[in-house]
């Protein structure tokens, strides 16, 4: 996984609050356990977003919400006919780090498509997101399908339980799903190999 | 030959003045997030009841080392992000470079992208 917390160390973030309390002379009774309690505050609100650190083709190095680089990779992904993103985990890698990313993403498919051309349509379309949206390539994009749906019917509950009536459909489709997922494979590696 | 500056010869607060609207001037830009001193300065209000919270704006602090610049930004989709994280280090940069850096030491910009809204 990529992420990186930005929490900021406890030694930073006393230093910052030794730098503002210095700026002004606090009443010594509102000041007990100021710090602390202030400490506790910013270390709550700094930690609340992960980020994954990338960097540009200029060699700028920079932080990103992960959720921002997720949403990004999953609108790609829920663009194609057929195709809802499930979990999105983006990798930074490459030299300098974060010139490039990795992505691993598990998604349902709808009944009855064919996965091998789907999941092309996949990677052509996050690969065109990544260098679009966020201007990072990336170097190789695993998609595995977890999950089929009925279209009209509850997304997600075919694959383990189905749906009344559809589990003829949901069956045929997750066998279609195992045998791309031996494909996968290759197109990973042919991926890898860009 | 110049004599190097000591580090509070740099007028952070002015410097930061400055690189606000500079920052918010790049296309792709719509604001700024609270960095560390603004979160300090919100959460010292909260705790003290008091009055609190200017404008989020650029951070800038020197050390032995040299400046360090934090930008917290969100940003929109009319751009890429690389783009605007490009001109953010130039815009950042020149305007240190005007402030003769040199003489104060090195440059860290420490960037975030907290969102982007499409």
């Amino acid at each position: 996984m990529s992420d990186e917390t930005s929490k900021e160390t406890d030694a930073h973030l006393r230093a910052v609050i030794e730098e503002y309390m210095g700026s002004f002379e606090p009443d010594p009774a509102e000041s007990a356990g100021l710090r602390d309690r202030i400490l506790r505050i910013v270390r709550e609100d700094a930690s609340l977003a992960p980020s994954t650190r990338l960097t540009t083709e200029r060699g700028n190095a920079f932080r990103i919400s992960t959720a921002t680089v997720r949403g990004i990779i999953r609108d790609a992904v829920d663009s194609v006919d057929g195709i809802r993103a499930r979990s999105v985990n983006p990798k930074p890698v490459g030299d300098p780090e974060g010139s490039a990313v990795e992505v691993v993403l598990t998604v349902a498919m709808r009944a009855g498509i064919s996965f091998a051309p789907t999941a092309e349509a996949v990677r052509r379309r996050v690969a065109e997101s990544l260098i679009g949206e966020l201007g990072i390539p990336a170097t190789s994009i695993d998609i595995t399908a977890e999950d089929v749906f009925v279209p009209g019917g509850d997304e997600g509950a075919t694959g383990a339980a189905g749906a009344a009536g559809a589990e003829d459909a949901a069956g045929a489709a997750t066998e279609e799903a195992e045998g791309v997922a031996r494909a996968e494979g290759v197109a990973t590696e042919e991926a890898d190999d860009d | 030959m110049t004599e190097p500056k000591a580090p509070e010869a740099f007028d952070e607060a002015a410097a930061s003045l400055r690189m606000t609207p500079a920052v918010l001037a790049v296309p792709g830009v719509t604001g700024l997030s609270p960095g560390l001193r603004d979160l300090v300065a919100t959460a010292a209000a909260r705790v003290m009841r008091r009055e609190g919270g200017e404008p989020p704006s650029v951070d800038v602090r020197t050390t032995r080392e040299g400046v360090h610049v934090r930008v917290d930004a969100h940003l929109d989709a009319s751009r890429s992000v690389s783009g605007v994280v490009d001109d953010l280090f130039e815009i950042i940069a020149r305007d240190l470079q005007d402030a003769d850096l040199r003489s104060v030491g090195d440059i860290d910009i420490d960037l975030r992208i907290v969102s982007r809204s499409s």
